[in-house]
């Protein structure tokens, strides 16, 4: 099958734009792991909160044209849902001293998956909702690029740098670096890590919010909205590595790229199984680590 | 904050009263009575096995007393977790450096000021960040301070090690656990006039753990043996040395 070099050009590009999403996505997930050593099951429910807010405050007051106001609504209400989340559900496990409390964390996040996203579907009903989009599609030269689809891309590096700057260059950055290196050492230089994990659960849950709320228009708004992306989200953290911020920025763009490739070379119908391919060759090749995780759990 | 109002000049900053401590049949640990005046820099000495870390240990929360009470300035400590303890004015260090490899020096000094609560006010950020340039002139790490802590030597991270606990705001007590071990006499120059200076800036009382003998006889006033579990003896380092009892203990049963 042939493709022409402009086509390919247009699928990459979108790989390339999907990608930034894919990064924002494994950075919640990899980013919740590397403090409080816990995967965090429900990532994709609070895409699907951070989409429903996108759509609710866009259908009920700003209007399509404001969209980009209600994205860090969305951001914001679920890291303080995220806060919530973690004192009421999460820290009992980790207060109490018990061992594999990480593993008991992560099961309480299985549940909570299943319990966002049966009240979601009982509230809302199982129809996929539209914020709707007035952004006109975008020409970069000879490419047609779909308008949301650019907006969400430039969203999500604004959401990035954003990351980057609170943990790189602010005082709670400070201590969130600290504690993904040593939790015993943080908590021995006097620094209450369960306040940081409380801090930590919220940022992440409220990347994969902003994920769903910059996809709203372009992956639409369900109860279930929030499957596929996190699965890409986890295929992106398998690739790079768990707890790896480097790896979640290559595999997201890998993924994107791949699946762009698969798409443009093979067949658009199977668009989210190659990126499972990526990922069964690069376990093959690096079972332990990834591309960059860190060596744990050798034993 | 934390602390409790001070129960005056006659209680000691830290005591601890007929401590033990066992691991399985080994007592580590057994009655021990140690009473740290305010401002005072004691030392602890002891040979290997003696005690003195699992003292440090339970002092300092890692582990509760099986009997006994530990006290900082007139209450007690038992029950607390090593945060809360730190919190109240009590620190340690541990004989392998903590620091955070992968932190720049300069990180690594400013982390216990969020010991508080890592969401600081303008103030207190402020107050940190001289505090910090202070310490950096003091140890002469300035000039290392975008490094790594990973990237330096050993007696350096020591010193940063030791220098990181006067980070924080309230310290009162600070357990030094083995502070000059393997460390360049260079080095072990600058953590004792640290220790001096903020001894004599801001009145921080000290436990010193060491084997090395000479600094422990130029830095403390008065020292505490300890030998088998039990505190063997207290004096000034002139009286210890004369002891029979310590160099016997020194030199194992039967030996002197």
């Amino acid at each position: 099958m042939s493709v022409s070099a402009e086509l390919l050009e247009q699928y990459l590009l979108t790989g390339l734009m999907i990608g930034v999403l894919y990064i924002v996505m494994a950075l919640g997930i990899t980013f919740i792991y590397s403090i409080m050593k816990m995967t965090n099951w429900a990532m994709g429910e609070f895409y699907m909160i951070g989409s429903f807010v996108q759509y609710l405050v866009v259908s009920r007051f700003l209007g399509p044209d404001l969209w980009f106001i209600a994205v860090p609504v969305a951001g914001l209400s679920v890291f303080v849902l995220g806060m919530i989340v973690e004192r009421v559900l999460i820290r009992p496990m980790f207060e109490r001293g018990m061992e594999a409390r990480a593993e008991y964390a992560t099961v309480v996040t299985i549940a909570l998956a299943i319990l966002a996203r049966g009240i979601v579907q009982i509230w809302s009903g199982p129809f996929e909702r539209s914020p709707g989009s007035t952004m006109p599609t975008f020409q970069i030269g000879p490419l047609p690029i779909a308008g949301d689809r650019v907006a969400a891309s430039i969203g999500g590096l604004i959401v990035l740098a954003l990351f980057w700057f609170v943990v790189k260059r602010t005082w709670v950055g400070l201590a969130l670096r600290a504690a993904a290196q040593s939790r015993d050492g943080v908590q021995s230089a006097g620094v209450d890590v369960l306040r940081l994990d409380q801090i930590a659960f919220g940022m992440g849950v409220a990347l994969a919010a902003v994920a769903g709320a910059l996809l709203a228009s372009v992956y639409l708004v369900y109860p279930l909205n929030g499957l596929i992306t996190t699965t890409k989200g986890f295929e992106v953290v398998i690739l790079g590595g768990l707890g790896s911020i480097p790896g979640a920025i290559v595999g997201g763009i890998a993924i994107g790229l791949v699946e762009a490739l698969g798409a443009a070379l093979v067949a658009t119908n199977y668009q989210n199984a190659y990126g499972f391919v990526l990922v069964l060759i690069i376990l093959l090749l690096r079972p332990r680590t990834g591309l960059f995780g860190e060596r744990v759990r050798t034993a | 904050m934390f602390a409790p109002p001070s129960a005056g000049p006659s209680v000691p900053l830290l005591e601890a009263v007929d401590v033990s401590r066992a691991f399985g049949g080994v007592r580590a640990n057994q009655g021990i009575t140690l009473r740290l005046e305010r401002g005072e820099i004691r030392g602890l000495i002891g040979p290997n096995g003696a005690g003195k870390t699992t003292l440090t240990n339970v002092l300092s929360g890692i582990y509760p007393p099986q009997s006994g009470d530990v006290r900082l300035d007139g209450a007690s400590l038992v029950g607390l977790t090593p945060m809360q303890i730190s919190r109240r004015g009590l620190l340690r260090t541990f004989q392998t450096p903590k620091l955070f490899g992968s932190m720049t020096v300069e990180d690594n000094l400013l982390l216990p000021a969020l010991a508080r609560s890592p969401l600081l006010g303008r103030s207190h950020q402020r107050r940190a960040r001289e505090r910090a340039e202070e310490l950096l002139e003091l140890t002469r790490l300035g000039r290392l301070r975008r490094l790594t802590a990973r990237s330096l030597s050993g007696g350096e991270q020591a010193l940063l090690q030791v220098a990181t606990g006067f980070m924080v705001d309230d310290l009162r007590c600070y357990l030094l656990d083995e502070p000059f071990a393997g460390i360049n006499p260079v080095l072990k120059e600058r953590i004792i006039e640290l220790i001096r200076h903020e001894n004599r800036t801001h009145g921080t009382t000290f436990l010193v753990i060491s084997h090395e003998m000479a600094t422990v006889r130029q830095l403390c006033a008065r020292v505490s043996v300890l030998a088998e579990g039990r505190l063997l003896t207290e004096g000034t380092m002139d009286e210890i040395s004369a002891d029979p009892a310590v160099i016997s203990a020194y030199l194992g049963k039967g030996g002197a």
